[in-house]
């Protein structure tokens, strides 16, 4: 009877799940719906222009363990997280670090500072992709005026440079934004405890250790969650620079995911790519959330 | 004092650095687009050809089609949605708002193949509708997290008094919270309109022809930058800038709350 009191619902419960009932059908329907049915995907042999869907269990993942391509985009996706993202934090908070102080020019500073994040990444990578063309590029010609190189880099189409290219794409769009997120932090750590510190005669240094970067903690975990969890599902980016190349050394997973699922037609095995995605990306918050209780236990 | 303590030598010099890193590529998309690459004159002949460009206008229409009516449609029920999580005396109703909040991080390529092959199923593939429907569904977790935040500032007591007068609850909603709310329904519609302006993996999966592409799959199907190409390639980018640097400049302030307000405050 307790039991029964405590599922059946209040009158206001009754009118709240009726108002919020199209939302959630509609998630249930286009969000939940899927991404089960991705899972359940990832166990047929699917090929579209054959017709051809058979049921072959775990096999596309077996697959998936001896397949080079896969692990190379997987490798080339730590990559291009663990320095995309490493170097944002670092730019991001010394940018938020020389933003937080009274200054002139506020508003023209913030404007400056919203145009990398509203772009579409679209425009941004054709936008590189001009600049760092081999013949034409003003890169090149820039480079070749300063003497710093001799003759004309292939930025795109060298492996040894179209990884990093695309990782200076992905540090141009998203650094500002971070730095946004960080300063806002910032702003919430009491003066006092910089005065206090004066007081203690404690060097910047020391009161950078000890109270900005403490305080601040929660905050850079709050970014560093979402820019992973970004990079590492991270397309257009790489779509529109290299399309993966020069010979899959830009090849990220969910542009392999993407090429596997639309240009081979194998729906299958590109859903069993975009599994690995999904849980990568689960992992990563699971990580993330876990080191946020852990560390905002510790501060209290 | 304190201003002394934290002065960082060359500050200037940083800003100014910061400022052109951010800003340089637009001027230099703007002056490609406007440049005639044999005479070296000002010319405003990429963007002539634009405006007469069938193909442009048809796909500049998708993308403002498709990111409105999917903002709007997102934003009206994620309001509903939000006022019965906060303002009804519910259980769960933390717990409901954490289950959006993880929804709205599902990558997008996760979702595509399903989506993709039902679609595909029912005749939709290459048509707006296709975008329509995952636009709004993916930016309903996000609002409805964004516009309960925004719902928790009002004070209950205003509500209670209403009711006390004997209003009703939709006369409670349009009358007295609705106009609380503005500022944070403007906020919220600016993030899910930018959003899905941008979006660009649905679109280039689900879209195969001009017919309904919207503007990023449009800019995307440029050949490589190399030849002629550029000026009209930079005048389509910079004319999908606009409405984006519009916003900035009208409501940079909003969004940088926006922006902030949701990984500050835990």
């Amino acid at each position: 009877m307790n039991f029964l009191k405590k599922i059946s619902l209040t009158p206001d419960e009754k009118r709240a799940a009726l108002l919020i009932a199209p939302a959630v059908i509609l998630i249930f329907f286009v969000a939940i719906i899927p991404i089960i049915n991705i899972f359940y995907l990832s166990l047929f042999r699917k090929v579209l222009i054959f017709d051809i869907t058979k049921f072959i269990g775990f096999d596309n993942y077996r697959h998936l363990l001896v397949d080079q391509r896969f692990w190379n985009s997987f490798f080339n996706n730590v990559n291009y997280s663990f320095f995309s993202v490493a170097i944002e934090l670092v730019l991001g908070l010394t940018i938020a670090l020389i933003l937080n102080q009274s200054f002139k020019a506020r508003w023209l500073i913030r404007t400056a500072i919203l145009i990398p994040w509203i772009l579409p990444t679209v425009i941004a990578s054709k936008f590189w992709n001009i600049i760092l063309d081999p013949q034409y590029g003003l890169a090149n010609k820039i480079l070749l005026n300063l003497h710093i190189i001799d003759k004309n880099i292939n930025w795109l189409g060298d492996p040894f440079w179209a990884m990093k290219c695309a990782i200076m794409v992905d540090v141009w769009k998203y650094t500002p934004f971070l730095s946004l997120l960080l300063l806002g932090g910032l702003q919430l750590i009491p003066k006092e405890l910089y005065e206090a510190a004066i007081l203690d005669g404690t060097n910047k240094l020391q009161s950078f250790k000890n109270i900005t970067l403490p305080l601040l903690m929660p905050t850079m975990l709050v970014a560093l969650l979402f820019r992973t969890m970004d990079s590492f599902s991270a397309f257009s980016v790489v779509y529109v620079l290299t399309n993966g190349g020069p010979a899959d050394s830009t090849e990220l997973m969910s542009l392999y995911s993407y090429k596997t699922l639309f240009q081979s037609l194998q729906f299958g095995y590109g859903a069993a790519i975009s599994v690995i995605i999904f849980l990568c990306v689960l992992l990563i918050s699971i990580f993330y959330l876990y080191s946020f209780s852990y560390k905002t236990k510790d501060v209290d | 004092m304190r201003s002394k303590f934290n002065e960082i030598k060359g500050r200037p010099f940083y800003i100014f650095l910061l400022v052109a890193w951010c800003v340089g590529p637009l001027f230099l998309l703007l002056f490609y687009s406007l440049s005639d690459i044999n005479s070296g004159y000002i010319d405003f002949k990429n963007y002539i050809a634009l405006l007469q460009d069938e193909d442009f206008r048809t796909v500049m229409s998708n993308s403002l089609i498709v990111s409105t009516v999917s903002t709007f449609l997102s934003l009206s029920l994620a309001t509903i949605s939000a006022y019965a999580i906060t303002r009804k005396s519910i259980r769960f109703g933390q717990t409901a708002l954490f289950l959006f909040l993880a929804i709205s991080m599902f990558p997008s390529i996760a979702t595509l193949s399903p989506l993709y092959l039902i679609f595909r199923e029912v005749g939709l593939r290459d048509t707006l509708i296709s975008l329509i429907i995952p636009y709004t569904v993916f930016s309903l977790p996000i609002a409805i997290w964004m516009l309960s935040g925004y719902f928790k500032q009002i004070p209950k007591e205003l509500e209670l008094s209403a009711k006390l007068d004997g209003c009703s609850g939709f006369t409670i909603f349009w009358k007295i919270l609705f106009p609380l709310l503005k500022s944070g329904l403007a906020t919220t519609a600016i993030l899910v309109f930018v959003t899905n302006w941008n979006e660009f993996i649905y679109a280039v999966a689900f879209t195969t022809t001009n017919f309904s592409r919207t503007l990023p799959i449009y800019i995307s199907k440029f050949p490589t930058a190399t030849d002629n190409v550029i000026g009209q390639l930079t005048a389509t980018s910079i004319i999908g800038a606009i409405p984006l640097i519009l916003i900035i400049l009208f409501f940079q302030k909003r969004i940088v709350a926006g922006l902030t307000s949701g990984a500050v405050k835990e």
